[in-house]
């Protein structure tokens, strides 16, 4: 009996073809790319709800530039997010209200850089120790999350 | 005449009932040919992977190979053991990756055209694997763009165990008396890479990028030693 070596064949072609189209599906797994930045949420230490404040200029203490505005809010801010140095396990941060009223963070954290992958290449991870404050308008300051990666979460709530 | 009808009408009656068995004998008259008979153990075969040193050439990251033992259980099931080794030096924007190692699977085949005395096979397998490598990430100094300084970037010798599991869907094809030909492809699913604080491999031999799912082919030369 001759063997219908043919059909075997296009059996062949159909299960690569559905191999290949469940490939095409596959997910990308490395979603970190960019800068890790430190996510601060600012609560109101009554209501312990969403504190807005009117304007925030946050200026970050000794870089390349001297003093550098990082950011710069007219309009109700309730968070902020900043960069940590990678070199340096101190961070110097200036939260800026209106002329006459500023606080100064000394955040301190260990720096950690990882290889994610070809495409997304070198990140710099931090893990905040601790934080120091000036409290003219701060109540408290608590570290929710002391790992500052790629991934958008709260890392430190500031009362007010 | 009314007598006459319904005798008329018994006798096609009878003739029909008796003719029945007759037909139905006559369509039981089919060929049965001699089933065929595999032995438990039906033989080793031994096949080397072409398609790993190939893909360099045609433009891919790593270079590799691997051979395959695997045997007959009465043409059926296939226990399979696959040993390889592979490697990858690669740059990109700058960051550089190396690693090479061996790798191991072990698995079985199921040969969907058991029944036929032929070395030609369409299979379906299934595969573990697992891989111990090492590898070496380079890069040029991490720049701080906001605050001063810069972070060296070189690791070596950096350690990773990988774990997966396969699909494979195959075929082989007699060439010559014992001497087959076969393309499979793979469907890999990762079970568990390991990472170090410093770096998540890129790549994993007999894996390949370290993603959740793969999707690999292998074209070997296969060769069924004589029983």
């Amino acid at each position: 009996m001759k063997y219908p070596f043919k059909s075997v064949l296009w059996r062949f072609l159909i299960c690569a073809v559905l191999c290949s189209m469940v490939t095409a599906c596959d997910e990308v797994d490395n979603v970190l790319k960019g800068r890790s930045y430190m996510y601060c949420r600012f609560v109101d230490k009554k209501t312990l709800q969403e504190f807005g404040l009117d304007s925030l200029k946050v200026t970050a203490l000794n870089t390349v530039k001297g003093d550098s505005i990082l950011s710069n809010s007219r309009s109700k801010v309730t968070n902020v997010s900043s960069a940590l140095s990678y070199v340096n396990n101190k961070t110097v941060l200036v939260f800026t209200y209106t002329r006459s009223l500023s606080d100064t963070l000394w955040i301190f954290h260990t720096n950690s850089d990882h290889f994610v992958s070809m495409n997304a290449g070198i990140s710099v991870y931090h893990q905040i120790d601790s934080v120091k404050y000036t409290s003219h308008n701060i109540s408290s300051i608590q570290v929710i999350n002391p790992r500052v990666d790629t991934n958008e979460k709260e890392n430190i709530r500031i009362l007010y | 005449m009314k007598k006459k009808t319904f005798a008329y009408f018994i006798n096609v009656l009878v003739l029909l009932i008796l003719a029945v068995p007759t037909f139905a004998q006559k369509s039981k008259k089919v060929i049965e040919l001699p089933k065929e008979v595999f032995p438990l153990y039906n033989g080793t075969v031994i096949g080397v992977d072409m398609f790993g040193i190939g893909s360099k050439i045609l433009g891919g990251k790593s270079v590799g190979s691997e051979v395959s033992v695997d045997v007959s259980l009465k043409n059926r099931f296939f226990p399979v053991a696959e040993i390889g080794y592979a490697s990858i030096d690669t740059e990109e924007n700058g960051v550089s990756y190396k690693s090479a190692a061996p790798y191991f699977r072990i698995g079985m085949n199921y040969n969907t055209m058991f029944k036929k005395k032929t070395l030609n096979q369409l299979y379906v397998g299934a595969r573990y694997g697992f891989c111990a490598a090492n590898y070496d990430v380079k890069s040029p100094p991490i720049v701080d763009g906001i605050w001063t300084g810069q972070i060296p970037f070189s690791y070596t010798g950096e350690h990773t165990n990988a774990q997966w599991l396969e699909l494979v869907f195959g075929l082989r094809a007699q060439v010559y008396k014992n001497f087959m030909m076969g393309w499979a492809v793979r469907y890999k699913s990762r079970i568990s890479i390991e990472e170090t604080s410093h770096c998540t491999p890129y790549y994993i031999p007999g894996f390949g990028e370290n993603k959740t799912t793969n999707f690999g082919i292998t074209y070997s030369l296969i060769y069924k030693l004589p029983l």
